[in-house]
C-alpha cells in the first residue's frame, strides 16, 4: 500500500515536472521538414505501391488463366480412357489347343455357369451322370496297355505338332459356327473333352490285344452318340489313332480304313507311320 | 460537421460529395487502418498518415541531433524504412509505437556510426537563429532549453523527446526503447531535473 502510494507520488512529481517543462518546450516552436523533403518522401511512397510485379498488374488475367489450365487438365484426366486390349484376337493367335477344343465343344464360360439357376444345375448334373453311364468304360484296368518306345513317342510328337496346327485352324472356324443351344454341347460342357477323348483312345489302345474288337470300337465311335458329341477334328483324330493301333497290331484292314479316312478327310495331315 | 457542410451546400456534385465523405472517413480512420490501407495500395492513406506525423517525427530527430541536415537524412531514412516495411506491419501494437521504434533504432544506428561525434559539446551546437517573430523575451530561455536538451545523455534525451514530442505513455516509451517502465521513469526524472536546473541557472 505504502509502495503504491510512493509510486503514485513519484509519477505525479514526474508529471508535474514534465508539465512545466512542456510549456517551455512548446515555446521552442514547431519545426517542420522542408517541402521538398515532404514531396520526395510522398513520391517515394507512391512509387513503392505502383511498382507492383508485372504479373500482379494483370491479377484477374492470371487467375483466369490458372483456372482455365486447371479445368482443362481436369477434363483431360476425366476423359482419358485406357485402350481396351483385344483379348479375342490375341487368344485366337496364341490360344492353346486345349482351350480351342473347349471352345469348339462349347464349354460355357464361368459367367454362364454362375448365371445358371440351381434347378438347371441339378438337371445338368443328372444329364452328365447319364452320359457317363452311356460312355464305354475304360478297359485299361481290365487289360494291360501296350507300352510305346521312346522312338515311337518322338515320331508321334512330330506328327502331333503338325496335326495340332491343322486342328487349330479347323477349330477356329468351327468355334464360330458352334450352336450354343445344342444339347450335346451343353452336356459336354462340364466335362473336359480332352479327357474323354483320351479315355476313348486309351480304351482303343487297351483293346489292341484283341484285334477283332478294334473295328467295332471305331465303328461304334463313328456311328454312336459320341460322333454327335465330338467335332470332326476330334473324330478324325480318333480315327487316326485307331488306324495306328490297327497297323501296330498287324491288322491288314488299316489300309482300307486309311483309304476311307483320306476320302473323308483329304486335308488332314497324316502321321509319318501312315504315309 | 461534414454532414452539415453537405446539407448546407446542395450544389455539390456527386463526385464532390464522395470526395468529402472519403476525406471524412480517412480523417477519422485510425493510424493502424491507414497503414493497412497503404500496404494494400492506397496512396491516399499514406498521405494522411504522413500528414499526421511529419511534424512530430521531424522534431524528434531535429532536437535529438541538433543539426537540420542530419535530421533531414534521418527523417527521410525512417520514412523509407516505413514504406519498405509496409507489408510486414501488423496492428498488434499502436502505429506510433511501431513507427517510433523504427525511428529509435534508426537513431541508435546513426549514433553507432558516428560514435566519435556523440560527445557533442554545447559549443558545437548549430547556431539557432531566432526569427524576428520570436521575441527577445523567449529567445534566451529557448536557447537554454535547446542546449539543455542536446546536452542530456543520449538515453535521457531520447526518452524525454519521446515523451514531450509524441505524448506516448511510459509503457509505450518502454516498448519503443526496449527498456522497462521504471527505467523510463528514472530517465525522465533525471532529464527533467537537469533541465530545470539549467533553466533556473
Amino acid at each position: 500500500m505504502n509502495s503504491i502510494h510512493d509510486k503514485d507520488k513519484n509519477d505525479s512529481s514526474i508529471d508535474s515536472g514534465l508539465d512545466s517543462l512542456r510549456r517551455s518546450y512548446d515555446r521552442l516552436g514547431h519545426d517542420e521538414p522542408p517541402d521538398l523533403l515532404d514531396q520526395a518522401i510522398l513520391n517515394s511512397a507512391h512509387r513503392a505501391i505502383e511498382n507492383k510485379p508485372h504479373w500482379m498488374k494483370f491479377g484477374w488475367l492470371h487467375g483466369l488463366t490458372t483456372a482455365a489450365v486447371f479445368v482443362l487438365a481436369f477434363s483431360l484426366i476425366l476423359n482419358q480412357t485406357e485402350p481396351v486390349p483385344d483379348y479375342e484376337n490375341s487368344l485366337q493367335v496364341a490360344e492353346p489347343v486345349q482351350l480351342l477344343r473347349e471352345k469348339a465343344v462349347g464349354k460355357p464360360s464361368s459367367d454362364d455357369q454362375y448365371g445358371d439357376s440351381p434347378m438347371e444345375k441339378k438337371a445338368q448334373g443328372e444329364k452328365r451322370k447319364d452320359l457317363r453311364q452311356d460312355m464305354p468304360a475304360p478297359a485299361a484296368a481290365e487289360s494291360p496297355v501296350k507300352e510305346t518306345t521312346v522312338g515311337d513317342r518322338a515320331g508321334q510328337s512330330a506328327a502331333k505338332a503338325r496335326r495340332s496346327l491343322y486342328i487349330q485352324e479347323n477349330l477356329k472356324s468351327e468355334s464360330e459356327g458352334v450352336d450354343k443351344d445344342d444339347s450335346a454341347s451343353d452336356l459336354m460342357a462340364e466335362e473336359s473333352p480332352r479327357d474323354e477323348a483320351d479315355l476313348v483312345v486309351d480304351a482303343l489302345g487297351a483293346q489292341t490285344v484283341s484285334v477283332e474288337s478294334i473295328p467295332a470300337v471305331s465303328t461304334g465311335l463313328a456311328t454312336g452318340e459320341m460322333k454327335k458329341q465330338l467335332s470332326p477334328v476330334e473324330d478324325a483324330e480318333l480315327k487316326i489313332q485307331a488306324i495306328l493301333k490297327l497297323k501296330q497290331a498287324g491288322n491288314a484292314t488299316w489300309k482300307t480304313e486309311l483309304k476311307t479316312f483320306i476320302e473323308d478327310y483329304p486335308d488332314y495331315p497324316l502321321p509319318d507311320e501312315l504315309r | 460537421m461534414y454532414i452539415t457542410a453537405i446539407l448546407s451546400n446542395p450544389g455539390y456534385s456527386l463526385g464532390a460529395l464522395l470526395r468529402i465523405g472519403y476525406a471524412a472517413f480517412m480523417r477519422e480512420a485510425s493510424d493502424e487502418k491507414l497503414m493497412q490501407r497503404y500496404a494494400k495500395g492506397d496512396a491516399a492513406a499514406f498521405d494522411q498518415l504522413y500528414a499526421r506525423y511529419r511534424g512530430p517525427l521531424y522534431r524528434y530527430f531535429n532536437r535529438q541531433v541538433g543539426d537540420p541536415a542530419t535530421a533531414n537524412d534521418l527523417y527521410q531514412g525512417v520514412w523509407e524504412k516505413i514504406i519498405k516495411a509496409r507489408n510486414r506491419y501488423r496492428p498488434t501494437a499502436p502505429f506510433t509505437v511501431w513507427m517510433y521504434r523504427i525511428a529509435h533504432n534508426h537513431l541508435v544506428d546513426h549514433y553507432r556510426r558516428n560514435r566519435h561525434d556523440e560527445s557533442m559539446e554545447t559549443n558545437d551546437l548549430p547556431d539557432h537563429q531566432p526569427g524576428p517573430v520570436q521575441g527577445a523575451m523567449d529567445g534566451e530561455q529557448n536557447e537554454q532549453l535547446r542546449a539543455g536538451i542536446i546536452s542530456l545523455p543520449e538515453e535521457q534525451r531520447n526518452t524525454l523527446l519521446l515523451k514531450l514530442e509524441t505524448g506516448l505513455k511510459m509503457e509505450d516509451i518502454a516498448r519503443v526503447t526496449g527498456v522497462s517502465r521504471e527505467t523510463v521513469k528514472s530517465r525522465l526524472r533525471y532529464a527533467v531535473n537537469k533541465l530545470k536546473r539549467n533553466l533556473v541557472e
